[in-house]
């Protein structure tokens, strides 16, 4: 299912276990600026934690977030 | 209850990101934080948006780097000219021996650095003294009077290194004037190279005495070359049709050419008329066209 994002649409999405398009689409569209799916692709090469499958949790990637941004 | 993550308040949203492996990474205070930075894109009012709240930080930390970190050093030929400056006033009222000559040393190096360095701190820790030290010698008038002098001696040097450049920036536009890439970028340069040229006749009159009013002799070529450019324009800024106003600016700026007289810009002048014969070639072509269909 993670490596189908159109299963995962059809499917409804589950904020914990998002794949890096689908979560680039939901944080654009909710936050009205372009937020590429390569931006992520770089966090997860960075460390961001991510699930087995690939997929992201949303909680887990804004609290990673947030620890890095407080190391900066 | 369900809980709205477009909805959440501030300290369910810190217990929900101090909720995961990683353990706390924000506190309130860090959140408000944020939210002041971020303003209404994380929510208005009591409530935040969680997934907005994502985005704003994915945002932020791929934005390009730019403002603090800008090196803010004075390019190094700036800085080698500040020390030559700094040396030179120095030097002048270095005479005497022992510690006065260190001293006299540590003064050069505070000069120089004053010169470069945007803050006093800054240039304290580049000369290697305290910023007291430079409070203090800032309140000896033969220290002021040194970096004043220091001061002008390297705006000396940036005045000459922007005449030198000059000559570029001449040819740049006699360049351009002549083989521009468009027909607007060719004007423009030719135009510009006009009003310089008026402005140079005009402080070469003021540098040699001259009057610039009017009186009862003969109009000089300076003057015609005004009046001619004054013209020039009115046309320009004239509401005529654009052919009669090319006709117009052709035959004005013709004359104009013919009537700068100054030696050194006979090269400069011949581009400027084969940029301006090349466009009357190009309108007289225009025309037979028109006339033809």
């Amino acid at each position: 299912m993670a490596e189908n994002p159109e299963a995962q649409a059809a499917s409804g999405l589950n904020p914990s276990a998002l794949t890096p398009l689908n979560a680039a689409r939901l944080l654009s569209k909710a936050s009205g600026h372009s937020i590429t799916v390569e931006a992520i692709q770089v966090d997860l090469a960075a460390g961001a934690p991510a699930n087995a499958d690939g997929t992201i949790n949303l909680v887990h990637y804004a609290a990673w977030l947030v620890r890095e941004m407080a190391e900066k | 209850m369900t809980i709205d993550p477009r909805r959440l308040r501030p300290i369910e949203l810190c217990r929900l990101l101090n909720s995961t492996p990683l353990g706390e990474v924000i506190s309130e205070q860090e959140l408000r934080n944020h939210r002041t930075r971020a303003g209404h894109r994380l929510g208005s009012g009591r409530t935040l948006d969680f997934v907005g709240y994502i985005a704003w930080l994915v945002q932020l930390r791929h934005a390009p780097k730019t403002g603090p970190k800008k090196d803010t050093s004075p390019p190094p030929h700036i800085a080698e000219a500040a020390g030559g400056a700094a040396a030179v006033v120095v030097g002048r009222r270095r005479k005497v021996a022992g510690h006065g000559q260190k001293m006299a040393r540590k003064q050069e190096a505070v000069i120089a650095a004053l010169l470069t360095e945007p803050t006093y701190a800054l240039a304290a820790a580049k000369a290697g003294v305290s910023e007291s030290t430079v409070y203090k010698w800032l309140r000896q008038p033969a220290f002021c009077k040194a970096c004043r002098a220091a001061r002008r001696e390297l705006l000396d040097y940036a005045i000459g290194q922007l005449q030198a450049a000059t000559g570029q920036a001449v040819v740049t536009l006699v360049e351009i004037a002549a083989h521009g890439r468009r027909d607007a970028d060719r004007i423009r340069a030719a135009a510009a190279l006009i009003s310089h040229a008026l402005r140079g006749l005009e402080d070469a009159d003021l540098l040699h005495g001259r009057r610039n009013g009017r009186d009862t002799t003969p109009m000089g070529t300076d003057e015609v070359v005004g009046i001619l450019a004054a013209r020039l324009r009115q046309t320009e800024k004239s509401e005529l049709a654009t052919p009669e106003k090319t006709r117009l600016t052709a035959t004005l700026a013709d004359a104009l050419l013919r009537a700068i007289g100054v030696d050194v810009l006979d090269k400069r002048l011949e581009s400027l008329e084969a940029v301006l014969g090349a466009r009357k070639d190009r309108s007289n072509e225009g025309r037979k066209k028109a006339k033809k269909s």
